[in-house]
């Protein structure tokens, strides 16, 4: 196989030349960033292909398998960024400018602490966030609307949790410590009731070690939405509410078996009405609240014996709390009442607006788009 | 509400502990170059932060579920392998135990890639 490695190695490195010349800066500096994090990306995909095709150390027969191992690994990795980084390069558009214009304004207003990442309205899937390439990507018609835009906030918010060596994010990264530490004293706590039980079902054990597992990647979760409730206020909680009714699922699901990336809907609602009340926007939580029990009664969710065990209203206010306070130590901005930065207003304004008027609502928004400088039309 | 987040930095993670577990399995044959102990000094600190109870940082909790549970693949103690890392020393069964949980790690490279290729499309 040494031949088909050889000769496989050359064409990658030849799709690493052609990926280059597709890169490069175009529409200003709105993509400047992602455009040089692709190039050092197939610099260093580059480098790494011709030490393996010609450096000694790697042509022994020790070294076979950790070359093959390395091989495949830069496929998937180049894959990424044909996929993902340059497609989005080549289509990169005005409105995707706009977007990222956008989003500066709200990085200097909430004093997010790292650099913003590239935006981009190309998503096929809502948002998601890439981090290693610096990249956000929402759907092609998010600059038209209001609603959603909320949820820029919980995504600026994964960042915080995998930057390390941050003295400014210390405090955030230790208090998550504390509240994982916490989620898995309940779980053990929990399973150890179960051991003395011993006429319980064994299935609940099974239960609570997918729980244990899913803690670490339900927390950031947690922490990202009382990061983007503690910075834009309500906005993020209808925002939450909107979602969960267009897209989520039941949100007293907890997964039965295996272990999952995002906690129950209801439980993140939970710490978001915390963080509300904290901050001095107590009517709104009342009124958020009293959509959320509508949107229950109306798809016909009630929470199951398994949603209370996992998710027990006493846990969630000491991750409310805590999470509360991890957020206050990155000195980001927090929006009360009394002081809301333009786009926190205006991403609050849309939804009064919304629950003022539902019928006039959306000629309302496309004026706003326009004003907030995200829709030329 | 994405699903990215720590599912893509779990997976750069492994990339970075398989491309270490890699370096000092090719470093190995070569003496002991500075590349080589770097990697090993580089590798001995991810296994001991994966392998702290409890986990002392962010990075540590990660890592140890990320890893930790591949250490039985090994074959050798922990305590071992990182005794022969610290002094530069890949023997045939440290090498057979490094190979092996590189192994591992690049089983877990493959699932965690096609699990978001298919939740992208």
């Amino acid at each position: 196989m040494d031949d088909y490695i050889r000769g496989a190695l050359q064409d990658l490195e030849a799709r690493v030349r052609f990926l280059k010349n597709r890169v490069r800066p175009k529409h200003g500096r709105s993509n400047a960033t992602l455009v040089k994090i692709c190039r050092d990306k197939l610099d260093a995909a580059a480098v790494l292909l011709g030490a393996l095709r010609t450096e000694p150390d790697w042509q022994t027969p020790e070294a076979a398998g950790p070359r093959f191992r390395t091989f495949r690994d830069l496929v998937r990795e180049l894959d990424e960024l044909e996929y993902i980084a340059v497609q989005i390069l080549d289509r990169w558009s005005d409105d995707d400018a706009r977007a990222n214009a956008l989003l500066d304004r709200v990085a200097t207003e909430i004093q997010y602490p790292l650099p913003a990442p590239v935006l981009a309205c190309q998503s096929r899937e809502y948002y998601r966030l890439y981090p290693d390439l610096g990249l956000l990507l929402i759907p092609p018609a998010e600059g038209a609307f209001l609603l959603h835009l909320p949820d820029l906030c919980h995504e600026l918010g994964h960042p915080l949790l995998t930057e390390f060596n941050d003295a400014k994010l210390d405090p955030l990264q230790k208090i998550f410590m504390r509240l994982w530490a916490a989620s898995q004293t309940y779980v053990h706590n929990e399973l150890e009731r179960e051991s003395r039980r011993r006429t319980g079902p064994q299935s609940m054990r099974f239960y609570l070690e997918g729980w244990r597992k899913s803690w670490r990647s339900w927390l950031t979760e947690m922490i990202c939405d009382v990061f983007a409730t503690h910075t834009l206020g309500p906005a993020f909680g209808w925002g939450h509410l909107h979602l969960s009714a267009k897209r989520g699922g039941d949100p007293f699901q907890v997964p039965l078996g295996g272990h999952t990336t995002h906690p129950a809907d209801n439980a993140r609602f939970h710490c978001i009405l915390h963080v509300l009340n904290r901050n001095g926007w107590g009517a709104h939580a009342l009124s958020l609240q009293e959509k959320w029990r509508g949107l229950l009664s109306l798809g016909g969710y009630n929470p199951s014996p398994e949603y209370a065990r996992c998710f027990p209203d006493e846990l969630l206010d000491v991750i409310a709390a805590l999470a509360a306070d991890a957020v206050q130590s990155t000195n980001c901005s927090m929006a009360t009442p009394e002081a809301l930065q333009p786009v926190a207003a205006t991403l609050n304004e849309a939804w009064a607006q919304f629950w003022r008027d539902p019928d006039t609502y959306a000629d309302w928004q496309q004026n706003a788009v326009i004003s907030f400088g995200l829709s030329l039309e | 509400m994405s699903e990215a987040g720590f599912s893509i930095t779990d997976l750069n993670q492994l990339r970075r502990v398989g491309m270490l577990l890699d370096s000092v399995l090719v470093g190995a044959g070569h003496g002991a170059s500075a590349k080589f102990r770097t990697a090993c000094d580089q590798l001995s600190s991810v296994i001991d932060a994966a392998v702290a109870n409890p986990p002392k940082d962010l990075q540590s909790l990660i890592l140890s579920e990320l890893i930790g549970h591949h250490f039985g693949v090994a074959r050798r103690s922990c305590s071992d392998l990182l005794d022969d890392l610290r002094m530069y020393e890949i023997n045939a069964d440290t090498r057979s135990a490094l190979e092996a949980l590189a192994q591992a790690i690049d089983r877990d490279k493959a699932t965690a890639t096609a699990r978001m290729q298919s939740m992208r499309y």
